[in-house]
């Protein structure tokens, strides 16, 4: 007799590789963050201005232009290449009323099982991605609604901010644990705390 | 601790902390030195003359340098595993329980055997390995190399593996500033009051270059207040960045910066937390190179000897570091700067016993000491002395040779700009005879060469170049201030003579110190028609040391020059290029080295997998189960043969989730893979899947895979593990650059889907197990290649009827996140029938058995046609590849094509790359007819049984060829048959 599908155990892409703990004054804070959708949004056609107003229509968020972030509501867009954006949502429903309003003007795909995000932060974030990423972090040139696509310690992500020195991060969920292997080593020298997972955002 | 006597060592000043003594070994021997010492200082005021023996003579070396320049005072740092040859006692950073050897000594550095080199000395001149170890050529790799490497080694790796961390990282900013001597420092300190983004990198482990050094004042007080001063007002600037023991190696397009940070080379182990070096990418708006110069020597006999130094280095010695590198000195200038040497020696109460300076009717620029005689217009031809140090020279003044007795030898002929960071994107330095250096000429992008690095000598020309530098870098890149009032400071004399070896000297007097070439060695190359600079260099070996020449290059050219009776501006000099100081690789691998080199997929099952003792093999950046023992297998292949038999016997669960997969939606969808397969897609039925071919431009198979119909615009296709991006690229691509006016999107979600496989006659059970009533998986409902979405608990879940071993079978794609949970299900229904788990061995096996094409067949040089899956194109439509695939040899029966070979004996292994040749043909390649592309032992057939490519194949089934593998040993008699082995008829599916 099958068992009860709702009983199936479900896995986050770092929950076997973070411990929750470390020290208060640590350099670098991390937390994953789970449970809520993220979709990846592409163009179909040519019909831009529509997209964007269909989905402002639908969330209050204009798509935004190059590598730009908006947020509103439980919503973040993310541009993350020609024509695409990655779109994070605070629960499922709210990527569904999405969905229904984007219609055939594009492509929103369920992604929130391919990636693992990171919340990074502590007084020593910047020097950190210092030791992965080729992007200028200084808070003149890197800010809150600025979204980088780019390579970290040879492995793909998206980095961004939610607020001023708390970054984001989505990788490939396979990638977690290499990427999490070149985070502990970098941080060693600042001290690591790691803190409970906490909703995506 | 009990510290050791430091005879040498003054008893008041230097820039060393008394109260923190510091115990170090040199071979063997303990000495004491101090915090603030080098080991090359602390060797010094311990009274140690003797560092090493020279490359190719094995001649007693002291030091030479106080810095990065250093030729003589290389030592072999540490021991066992972190054991660092080469390593430059000038700027190793003493620390307590350092330990260094002398090196190219044996057996010790007092009683060197192989000094006798110098006996034979003129055997060994320029050119002498060209000569004599030409005949004959098979004895060079076996006798002569090893036997030169033996004698002429400079130092020994250890050999083992390097136990440290090393970093990359990389740093933006809007100035950077190379160096932190006078113009470095006013340069760093007035773009940083400008507000701009500063990084001011030095080598050492102090800022202040030669401030540090000499005995000069700023704003009336000593240099070193100025120096601590300007050092806190940057550390209290928030945008400026301090980086000591960072050595800038390289400079590259997109004013891009090389720099090697030295962040725990002076402890004696690195604390668990920090790396041992780290290498910066610097990208800098604007650079100000404030590098400096350095001193160059002067060639005459003897000119090596321990106790002869360069006048700068003794300064240093003496102020900075308050060791005496003698008793009683000779200086012997070119420069108006030697001259300083003489009152600096005096204060630290040396005698200096006479000032030589060749520039006749000189009016000396300082006074000489009452002690010293002057000899104006002389020259030194000759230094006495030997292991234990210079004893005195011949100096030839008037006609007459003076005989002047001294331990101690300072020589300056003079500075050289550091030219190098200038030259390495494509600049060229230029001859200036004024100053009668080179210096810097066409400047990298966003450059300004400040201070003595651009041949402003004086310590107040330093300081203006460095602010007004500092002050235009940080203007360019955006950030504007009023100019500060300068520090006041000497405009001290600061001319030389273009005066760089003593001709009257008879013996061998170096011009390349480190790898022991001599005037002589000069004059030989010009002799033998070596006069071109680029000749020069390889004939003699000049600089090309570790140390680059950094002392001893413009002698050599200086002399080349007048031997060709042409001016040095005329001759030119050699190209520099990175790194401007060694670096070790370690550094350039940073963190990813071992099986850090390349990032690893996990999968999300990957612990599930290991929980059933998985062998994990490595596909592409992934590691999958290559298959999983049981007790009492003897090996990998009675595994895999085991798992092979229960999924055709029973069912076997297995993890495909690395397929690429890759969402395609859009009114144009089905056009879209209408145009890059080269079967239809735009016919599928919504609910259906089909096996597609793709080919790349030029008619030759690129990838295949099934690809599903999930609604009117909704396509999911699945390529290969190892071409999923390939695919992915090839398809934007197409959308991209082909037909930007298809209305169709393209994403990957090979990540968002765990994927298993359940397959063989009892997968419909296991799955109805699983799955429950979440969906009906009768063959009705499902069919063969039917494909359906459906939710399952929490999640809507994918099921494909597809299958690969042939048997019936399906794939089930889950969100990753129950990846995990849904294959202990799978694994746990698969126990209840019979089955078990199986790994890519396994599944190799069975579709080697379906004669399906993989990786090894798909390689890139095959066509449709070769494969045998011609019938694939469709002459109904256009699509890529199908008019250069149409080419007549391309589809020509002779090519190498698919078939299947059984061996006479089932027990005879077919491995994959063997030759296939006719029996009794000669064993050559004009007689190769092809060769295997994938070979395995087919249980089902209870015989090995391979894939092969072979000319005509499939018009010679039946025909026995021999299968010659003479890497592995191989060779055998094999029947060519039809590619599909099992089940032909493709009835098993449906079981």
């Amino acid at each position: 007799m099958a068992e009860a599908a709702s009983n199936l155990s479900s896995a986050s892409p770092f929950s076997s590789l973070l411990r929750i703990g470390g020290a208060a004054e640590a350099g670098i804070v991390v937390a994953e963050r789970t449970g809520c959708g993220l979709a990846s949004l592409t163009l179909i056609g040519d019909d831009l201005a529509k997209l964007s107003q269909v989905v402002e229509e639908a969330i209050g968020l204009a798509l935004p232009s190059g590598p730009k972030r908006v947020a509103r509501d439980g919503f973040c867009l993310l541009g993350s290449g020609p024509k695409s954006w990655f779109v994070l949502a605070r629960d499922r429903s709210l990527m569904d009323r999405l969905a229904t309003a984007i219609g055939t003007y594009g492509a929103l795909v369920d992604q929130s099982d391919a990636y693992g995000v990171l919340s990074v932060s502590g007084a020593k974030a910047r020097a950190l991605f210092e030791k992965g990423l080729s992007v200028d972090l200084h808070p003149d040139v890197f800010g809150c609604a600025d979204v980088a696509v780019t390579l970290c310690a040879q492995v793909g992500i998206i980095l961004w901010q939610a607020e001023e020195a708390e970054f984001r991060l989505a990788l490939y969920r396979s990638f977690a644990a290499s990427f999490w292997h070149w985070l502990q080593e970098s941080a060693a020298e600042y001290g690591l705390r790691v803190e409970g997972m906490t909703g995506r955002g | 601790m009990n510290e050791r006597p430091q005879p040498n060592r003054l008893a008041g000043g230097g820039i060393i902390d008394r109260a923190k003594p510091l115990a170090f070994q040199f071979d063997g021997v303990p000495f004491s030195g101090y915090d603030g010492d080098t080991l090359a200082s602390a060797l010094m005021a311990s009274g140690v003359k003797l560092i090493g023996r020279s490359f190719k003579y094995h001649r007693p070396r002291g030091i030479f340098s106080a810095g990065p320049e250093e030729p003589n005072a290389l030592v072999e740092l540490r021991s066992d595993a972190r054991q660092e040859p080469n390593t430059k006692a000038t700027t190793t950073e003493l620390f307590d329980g350092l330990v260094a050897n002398s090196q190219n000594r044996w057996p010790s550095l007092a009683f060197d055997l192989l000094s006798l080199n110098q006996l034979g000395g003129s055997l060994l001149s320029a050119g002498f390995y060209y000569k004599t170890f030409m005949w004959p050529a098979s004895f060079w790799e076996k006798v002569y190399e090893p036997l030169i490497r033996r004698a002429a080694g400079l130092g020994a790796a250890s050999g083992l593996d390097d136990p440290d961390r090393y970093e990359k990282a990389t740093a933006f900013c809007d100035v950077l500033v190379i160096g932190s001597g006078p113009a470095g420092l006013s340069a760093a300190l007035a773009a940083g009051r400008a507000g701009a983004r500063v990084i001011l990198c030095e080598d050492d482990f102090r800022l202040g270059g030669r401030l540090l050094a000499e005995t000069m004042t700023v704003d009336e007080a000593p240099a070193l207040a100025f120096v601590e001063k300007a050092e806190a007002e940057l550390a209290s600037l928030p945008q400026v960045r301090l980086f000591r023991r960072t050595h800038v190696f390289g400079v590259y397009d997109g004013n891009t910066y090389g720099a090697l940070e030295k962040v725990a080379d002076h402890y004696p182990v690195p604390p668990d937390h920090l790396p041992r070096q780290r290498l910066w990418r610097i990208v800098a708006k604007q650079a100000v190179n404030a590098m400096g110069a350095i001193e160059r020597p002067i060639a005459f006999a003897n000119n090596d000897r321990p106790g002869v130094m360069l006048a700068s280095a003794v300064r240093t010695y003496v102020n900075r570091f308050a060791a005496t590198p003698g008793s009683r000195a000779v200086i012997f200038t070119a420069s108006d700067d030697g001259w300083r040497t003489a009152s600096d020696l005096t204060q630290a109460g040396v005698t200096v016993a006479a000032i030589i300076d060749p520039r006749a009717g000189n009016t000396a620029p300082a006074s000489a000491p009452a002690s010293a005689e002057a000899f104006s217009g002389g020259r030194i031809i000759k230094a006495y002395g030997g292991m234990s140090g210079v004893r005195g020279v011949d100096v030839l003044y008037r006609g007459k040779r003076h005989h002047i007795v001294c331990d101690l030898v300072a020589v300056s002929g003079g500075w050289n700009p550091q030219i190098g960071l200038t030259t390495h994107v494509g600049g060229r330095p230029s001859w200036n005879d004024d100053k009668a250096a080179f210096v810097p000429g066409t400047l990298p992008p966003g450059m300004i060469v400040a201070g003595a690095a651009s041949g402003a000598f004086s310590l107040h020309a330093c300081l203006a170049a460095g602010a007004a530098a500092g002050t235009k870098a940080a203007a360019l890149s955006g950030k504007s201030s009023a100019a500060a009032p300068l520090p006041r400071a000497e405009d001290e004399p600061s001319r030389a003579a273009a005066f760089f070896h003593v001709a009257e000297a008879k013996g061998k007097a170096f011009v390349d110190l480190q790898n022991d070439v001599t005037v002589s060695d000069v004059a030989l190359a010009h002799r033998e028609g070596y006069s071109a600079l680029e000749h020069l260099k390889r004939y003699t070996t000049l600089g090309m040391a570790t140390d680059q020449g950094k002392t001893g290059n413009l002698i050599g050219q200086a002399l080349m020059a007048e031997l060709a009776g042409k001016s040095i501006a005329e001759l030119g000099t050699t190209t520099a290029r990175p790194p401007h100081s060694p670096l070790a690789i370690g550094a350039l691998a940073g963190l990813h080295r071992g099986k850090h080199f390349k990032a690893t997929r996990y999968l999300a099952a990957h612990e599930r997998a290991l929980a059933h003792d998985a062998v994990m093999t490595e596909a592409g950046q992934w590691l999958r189960p290559s298959f999983f023992p049981r007790a009492g297998e003897a090996d990998w292949l009675a595994a895999a043969s085991r798992e092979a038999r229960t999924v055709r016997n029973a069912v076997g669960i297995c993890d495909v989730s690395t397929l690429g997969k890759i969402d395609i939606r859009g009114p144009d969808a089905a056009l879209l893979l209408d145009r890059v397969y080269t079967n239809l897609f735009s016919t599928l039925a919504v609910g259906k899947a089909r096996y597609g071919l793709m080919l790349r431009d030029d008619g030759f198979v690129m990838d295949d895979g099934t690809t599903a119909r999930f609604g009117e615009h909704h396509y999911v296709m699945s390529t290969t593990t190892v071409n999923a991006s390939k695919v992915m690229q090839h398809l934007e691509f197409c959308h991209q650059a082909l037909w930007p006016q298809l209305k169709v999107a393209m994403a990957s979600v090979s990540e968002q889907w765990a994927q298993f496989a359940i397959a063989g006659p009892k997968s419909r059970d296991v799955l109805a197990a699983v799955l429950g009533a979440s969906i009906d998986v009768s063959d009705a409902a499902l069919p063969y290649m039917g494909v359906a979405a459906f939710s399952f608990g929490p999640m809507t879940a994918r099921l494909f009827r597809l299958s690969f071993s042939g048997e019936r079978a399906y794939e089930l794609a889950v969100p990753a996140r129950y990846g995990a949970g849904v294959h202990d299900r799978l694994v746990k229904a698969a126990a209840d029938f019979g089955g078990c788990l199986y790994g890519l061995e396994a599944l190799n096996i069975m579709r080697i058995e379906k004669g399906h094409v993989a990786g090894n067949e798909l390689s890139g040089r095959t066509t449709a046609y070769d494969l045998g899956l011609h019938r694939m194109l469709s002459t109904k439509k256009d699509f890529i590849g199908r008019t250069l695939a149409a080419r007549p040899l391309l589809c020509e029966p002779g090519r190498q094509r698919l078939v299947g070979l059984k061996p006479r004996k089932a027990q005879d292994r077919l491995r994959s790359g063997a030759h296939i040749l006719k029996p009794g043909a000669p064993l050559d390649a004009a007689h190769d007819e092809g060769y295997i592309t994938s070979g395995a032992f087919s249980p089902a057939l209870d015989s090995w049984i391979a894939l092969a490519l072979i000319a005509h194949g499939p018009e010679r089934f039946g025909e026995i060829v021999r299968v010659y593998d003479p890497v592995r040993d191989g060779d055998t008699l094999a029947e060519i048959v039809p590619h599909i082995f099992v089940d032909p008829k493709g009835e098993r599916v449906h079981g």
